[in-house]
């Protein structure tokens, strides 16, 4: 039982011994990898994953140690001359192996229960692991002074956890959908869209035989809740937060600084496109202002936009809580934007076909000059008070357009898109009393738009509108009529086609705002 | 059946004996110890000093402690072998029958004291080495076997070399240890005085210990434990000590001719034995082995030229070996 005991002891050692070394030579080797980095003899390492690495040796080195065989003879003759036991321990052993006369054996078991042997008093831990274990410990020490001052924040400081644990719980952090949905990466729909515009394209001849084709409406019908389905699963989900949240969050929002306020997400849309759009506009923002930041100011960088921009900062923090140095975390930005600009692409092409497909379900109806008429006599077109339920998809679509890169991309790649959606040529006699165009869309790039315009011009209209128009300072308690009549107007906007004649009525209602 | 009380018997009676002898001999702690030690081997022993030591005082106080034969062999150049171990005269019995009888020499002793062995022609040394070794000795043809306990006490005198026939190392190997005796300190001499200084009278020996319980006391020795890792001390001390080990220390690689042979391991192995049981204790320890080293390796390390030369003694050679080679 003694004997069993020593040799656990002797395993604990002989592990112990072997982790020493093992963290010696691991550390050792860190310490010459920091002292590159520094020297700039190659970049930053990886230090989190350099200490679990440095722990799973330790485990290993451990392991081999203990698994070590032992001679017990010598175990035994080692922990005689640490009890100065007089080689007791092992002649008892050797006794009871069969190795001289077993008479003896009583004798001695006797002799030996008088002593109080103790396993660690029997094998105490070397001098050379000792100093091997404080060897380990200085240089880990060192370790961590070097990388503190070459790789500032790669370990969480209290500085690091005071600032990071409470945000834990202050901040949103990315809600598990919207992680999950991240994680997932964007479904390949190249080929499931030309199928659905073939299917399309020929649903609309049947129906421009026979508008009343029931088979070719039922085509379409089905093809529109496909293409719902793909934009949801493209669009990222929506939150489970409160009304009370985002209000707050919004009006939290005016202390931070403008362009984080800039990419605030639209109030009266919750849409996929809108919430795509958003993330991907504010994480270019973070993305941007993160340049040349260092450690401590992009934290300080997030911290401040954590109130403006909740689920983005979310996302950002979460990056940056995986990736710990800032030059990573902007490669890691940036590979999410990438991604995120594709599933972006892919939903402005889905939103295309759908309002297509939208026009396409709507009867045949005579031509009015009045939006309103237009919209009480389309039974598909929503009134304004609908938008929010009924359009969603539509809206999402709207809102997702303003987006100047994505417009671009989605005009490059749709020419024939823009041909119902308002971007035909200025009537010149109208344009002349409108601002300069270039010096406007110099300023668009710098002005926030409100989510809502389509397209370039329409873009311009609506710069025109927010620069005269009064501001009120209730902001949407109290909307004038002219507000009302715009958010019409609007309405009528995010139709798929707009018809010829209402176009001039549009041009003229911004007109006249503008005079007054 | 060994019992602990049997065993504490004998170390008890051993102990006994040592104070007895104690109370004739002054001084001469170790000598006493080593020359038990020899008895519970059953092995022979050459000392070494300048007389008038009390060498032989040591050896007859010995044998009538112990009950046991003693006999004196004083050698000489002129000293036959017959005169050793015995000669065949011619004898007429009742019936005038003639025929010859064996007369046994002095070997057939219990204890035996070779007095100035090295005086002896070689012929007559090889005689008693050879009885020595075998333990019996044979006369035209027939075999006589000497009677257990059978220990031989030779003594030789390191001075007045001349006239003298140094033993061989071959016939040195054989002596079981060799024991150097040292002059007494002064204390020790006013005590001699003291003691024997008014008569010529030795002081009368008690017997504490029967030739029974001695072979008992042999036996039990011969098997007392000794644990693997002392054996291999024993054999790392004795190997260390040929000038072509690996781990023969500079002094060994420089004056040694000659290491100590395989049968210094033995008497390292069986004094360490003999030592732990005249300490009191169960089992052989590493003390018990350092304690034999001396006696058991002196006489069998032989030097080289240059070793004797320079004078470099053998205790020197040793000391280097005993700090050198650690039990491991």
């Amino acid at each position: 039982m003694l004997r069993a005991r020593l040799e656990r002891r002797q395993r604990l050692l002989n592990g112990l011994t072997a982790a020493s070394w093992a963290l010696l030579i691991s550390v050792g080797i860190a310490i010459v990898a920091l002292g590159g980095s520094a020297l700039g003899l190659w970049g930053a390492v990886p230090l989190l994953p350099w200490v679990i690495a440095h722990a799973l040796l330790g485990i290993v080195g451990f392991g081999i140690g203990w698994i070590c065989p032992i001679n017990s003879r010598e175990l035994l003759f080692r922990a005689d001359r640490h009890l100065q036991s007089h080689e007791l321990l092992v002649t008892l052993y050797e006794l009871s192996q069969g190795y001289g006369p077993a008479e003896f054996f009583p004798l001695l078991e006797r002799r030996l229960a008088a002593l109080s042997v103790t396993p660690a008093r029997a094998l105490p831990m070397g001098s050379g692991d000792r100093g091997r274990w404080a060897a380990v410990a200085i240089l880990s020490f060192f370790c961590v002074s070097v990388a503190s001052l070459v790789q500032p924040g790669w370990l969480p400081t209290e500085s690091h956890l005071s600032a990071t644990a409470p945000a834990s719980h202050e901040s949103p952090q990315a809600s598990p959908l919207l992680d999950e949905w991240l994680q997932t990466p964007p479904p390949d729909l190249a080929q499931k869209l030309a199928d659905m515009r073939e299917r399309f394209e020929r649903a609309r001849r049947e129906l421009a035989l026979n508008p009343n084709d029931p088979r070719a409406r039922a085509a379409l019908q089905q093809l529109h809740a496909e293409l719902l389905t793909e934009q949801e699963r493209l669009a990222p989900p929506s939150p489970p937060t409160d009304a009370e949240s985002s209000k707050k969050s919004s009006s939290d929002a005016s202390v931070t600084e403008g362009s984080s306020s800039d990419l605030r997400p639209p109030q009266q849309s919750s849409s996929g496109a809108a919430k795509l759009d958003h993330i991907v506009q504010g994480l270019r923002s973070i993305l941007e202002q993160a340049q040349g930041l260092s450690h401590e100011e992009l934290k300080k960088l997030l911290e401040q936009l954590r109130d403006a921009l909740p689920e983005v900062t979310a996302i950002a923090e979460q990056t940056w809580q995986e990736t710990q140095i800032p030059q990573e975390f902007r490669q890691r930005l940036e590979e999410l934007l990438r991604e995120l600009e594709a599933r972006q692409a892919l939903y402005e092409q889905l939103e295309h076909l759908q309002r297509e497909i939208e026009s396409a379900l709507a009867p045949p109806e005579p031509q009015t000059a009045h939006g309103e008429e237009f919209s009480q006599s389309s039974p598909n077109a929503p009134s304004p008070a609908e938008e929010g339920s009924q359009q969603a998809p539509s809206q999402q679509g709207s809102a997702s357009a303003q987006a100047p890169r994505s417009q671009e991309r989605s005009e490059e790649s749709q020419p024939s898109a823009g041909a119902g959606r308002g971007t035909a040529p200025l009537d010149p006699e109208a344009a002349k009393d409108l601002p300069d165009l270039s010096e406007l869309r110099e300023r668009s790039r710098t002005i926030p738009v409100p989510p809502s315009a389509h397209d370039e011009d329409l873009d311009i209209l609506f710069e025109i509108v927010s620069l005269e128009l009064p501001k009120d300072p209730q902001g949407a308690s109290s909307p004038t009529p002219a507000q009302i009549n715009y958010e019409r107007v609007e309405a009528v906007l995010d139709m798929l086609e707009i018809p010829q004649e209402l176009r001039d009525a549009v041009r003229q209602y911004f007109l006249s705002l503008s005079r007054h | 059946m060994i019992t602990e009380q049997r065993i504490r018997e004998l170390q008890e009676k051993f102990h006994e004996l040592i104070a007895e002898i104690r109370s004739v001999i002054i001084g001469h702690e170790e000598v006493i110890k080593y020359a038990l030690i020899g008895l519970l081997c059953g092995q022979h022993l050459l000392l070494e000093g300048v007389p008038g030591l009390g060498k032989t005082l040591l050896v007859r106080t010995l044998g009538r402690a112990l009950g046991l034969k003693f006999a004196r062999i004083q050698f000489t150049p002129d000293l036959m072998p017959a005169d050793i171990i015995g000669t065949r005269i011619l004898t007429e019995d009742e019936s005038e029958r003639r025929r010859f009888e064996f007369v046994r020499g002095p070997i057939f002793a219990h204890l035996v004291l070779a007095d100035e062995i090295n005086r002896a022609t070689p012929k007559t040394q090889s005689a008693l080495l050879e009885a020595m070794q075998e333990r019996s000795i044979t006369v035209s043809g027939e075999t006589y076997t000497l009677e257990e306990p059978f220990m031989v006490l030779a003594t030789q005198n390191p001075i007045e070399m001349e006239g003298t026939y140094p033993l061989p190392e071959a016939q040195i190997d054989r002596f079981f240890f060799k024991i150097v005796l040292r002059y007494p300190s002064l204390g020790e001499l006013e005590q001699i005085l003291q003691r024997h200084g008014s008569s010529h009278e030795l002081r009368p020996v008690r017997q504490v210990l029967t030739r029974e319980e001695l072979l008992e006391a042999q036996q039990l020795v011969a098997q007392w434990p000794i644990a693997s890792p002392l054996r291999r001390y024993a054999a790392q001390l004795v190997y260390a000590t040929q000038p072509s080990s690996d781990t023969a220390p500079e002094l060994v690689k420089k004056y040694v001719e000659y290491g100590a042979s395989p049968r210094a391991a033995l008497a390292l192995v069986w004094g360490a034995k003999a030592h732990a049981f005249l300490s009191g204790e169960l089992h052989t320890r590493i003390v018990d082995v350092q304690a034999v080293f001396y006696p058991s390796l002196i006489h069998r390390i032989i030097r080289n030229f240059r070793g004797e030369a320079e004078g470099i003694p053998v205790e020197q050679i040793l000391q280097q070996v005993y700090d050198q080679i650690r039990p491991t």
